[in-house]
């Protein structure tokens, strides 16, 4: 099995200036299965073919999420401080049990809809504040929209702070990017993680003493003040829910926006009604790819790709590979905005897939229709900014220009 | 407005954590994570009405450590 010492999967540089994509189809055609280190010493094995990472995913009896979904999201094979009470960092049978009240309160059908309609309102409002001639950067002006409607019907809170709890969630993540954070990375993180739950802390308290169950955050609160839920738990799982919501779609649409300028005669077919949004938002999920992995550990040994990974090992599974595979995919390489029968991986499999997934998609959904039905047009002037990460694939800068949809009429 | 003290800082930890705390004792090692400190920034808070910010906590690591920080003027209001 290829070993690579010093990976450069492990730097967020890489991701930022290099072509990973390139990297990762390179293991995929050769070594689909391959160990990474770091010189510190740190390891994990890397799976990039679809059916390997599928595999990985409903496997969630060998392999953990207990132990951290980030590489150095815990430092050792150590669990996590958050293990078994945060869905994301949880195995069964905790996991199930968190993830009912999530689900029943937050994504249910009634709040879909509701999420849905405010996130079309607030796109429809920020593009409709826009003037031909306009230059903007799309990642910080419209983008935050999306995720800005999901908190403000699962939180029940204004938009102002809908967009404070954006920031510093926005923190948290992309804390090793200057972009977001400055020059004290730690510092910035660490205060913004304690802000974030300080926010929720006093909002799960507000809904304690009015009762009210409206929202996801007040359903929490009340299996709180019932005692079915510890009150840590309804606070890990709101700020999971809040990163997990906000650190993505922003970042899957400014690259849809990125992609729409390249592939401009497909995103026309569309306009003209040939293709279904429903349809291209799955091609966008999947070009985008914006979760490029996670990371699981093997608790018992693991047997895939014609390998066995060792108990013990870290093992991530990188969405954005199996995302290109051409054994699932025709043409991977190509965005094709009409691709058929679409089995994108961007939000996971099995018990763990993203529980944000049809918000996410709805999100994207909306803002490609109303982006569709505007009569004006982003034309992208400058070269966008990658977000220094190896986590989340996103433009920190994506400048563009407002021009009428018309005059890019071929 | 109290001004923090090492004393003030060990009282708060060893409320939120049920452990014995002494003013060189690492409280990340002794088992303290972030919804503790921030339980215990929120007492911190309510007796001597300064919020101090979280990075104070990972930066000082003892109380002792943690007073000095706050000394050194890293805490907000």
């Amino acid at each position: 099995m290829l070993v690579v010492e010093d990976s450069p999967l492990y730097s967020a540089e890489f991701f930022a200036r290099e072509d990973p994509w390139a990297y990762l189809a390179e293991l995929r055609e050769h070594e689909p299965v391959s160990i990474h280190r770091r010189a510190d010493g740190y390891e994990f094995y890397a799976l990039t073919r679809f059916d390997d990472v599928y595999a990985a995913y409903v496997d969630h009896a060998r392999l953990s999420s207990a132990y951290g979904t980030m590489i150095d999201g815990s430092y050792r094979p150590e669990k996590d401080s958050a293990s078994g009470r945060m869905l994301i960092v949880a195995d069964e049978p905790e996991h199930a049990a968190i993830k009912k009240p999530i689900k029943a309160s937050g994504f249910n059908r009634r709040m879909l809809a509701r999420t849905g309609a405010t996130v079309r309102r607030n796109v429809r409002n920020a593009l409709n504040e826009l003037s031909v001639g306009d230059r903007l950067d799309f990642s910080k002006v419209v983008a935050p929209e999306l995720p800005k409607g999901v908190l403000e019907v699962l939180f029940g809170i204004g938009a102002q702070d809908a967009a404070t709890l954006l920031e510093a969630t926005r923190m948290m993540i992309g804390y090793r990017d200057e972009a977001y954070v400055g020059s004290s990375p730690l510092d910035a993180l660490v205060d913004a993680q304690l802000d974030v739950l300080d926010f929720m802390d006093d909002l799960i308290e507000q809904r304690i003493r009015s009762g009210s169950s409206d929202d996801m955050i007040g359903f929490l609160a009340q299996c709180v003040a019932t005692g079915e839920l510890p009150r840590d738990v309804a606070l890990l799982n709101g700020l999971n829910v809040a990163v997990g919501g906000n650190e993505t779609t922003p970042h899957t649409a400014s690259l849809t926006v990125e992609t729409i300028h390249t592939e401009r005669a497909q995103w026309r077919r569309l306009v003209e009604g040939e293709v279904s949004c429903e349809v291209a938002t799955q091609e966008f999920l999947r070009w985008t790819s914006t979760n490029s992995y996670v990371q699981r550990l093997a608790v018992s040994d693991f047997a895939v790709g014609g390998h066995t990974i060792p108990a013990g090992s870290f093992v991530a599974l990188w969405n954005m590979s199996a995302n290109r595979d051409a054994s699932v995919f025709e043409q991977p390489d190509s965005f094709l905005i009409d691709r058929p029968d679409n089995k994108q991986l961007a939000f996971g499999a099995g018990v763990h897939r993203c529980i944000g997934a049809p918000v996410a998609t709805l999100e994207i959904q909306m803002f490609i229709e109303e982006l569709a039905a505007w009569d004006k047009a982003f034309v992208v002037t400058e070269p966008p900014q990658r977000l220094h990460s190896n986590f989340m694939l996103g433009l920190t800068q994506l400048p563009v220009e407002v021009v009428k949809a018309q005059d890019l009429a071929p | 407005m109290t001004e923090i003290t090492v004393g003030i800082i060990i009282e708060c930890v060893r409320k939120v954590s049920n452990r014995d705390i002494g003013e060189d004792t690492d409280i990340f090692t002794a088992g303290i994570d972030s919804l503790a400190v921030l339980r215990c920034r929120a007492l911190l808070k309510e007796q001597t009405g300064v919020k101090v910010p979280g990075h104070v906590f990972f930066g000082g690591r003892t109380p002792a450590g943690i007073a000095e920080l706050i000394g050194a003027g890293h805490a907000g209001s």
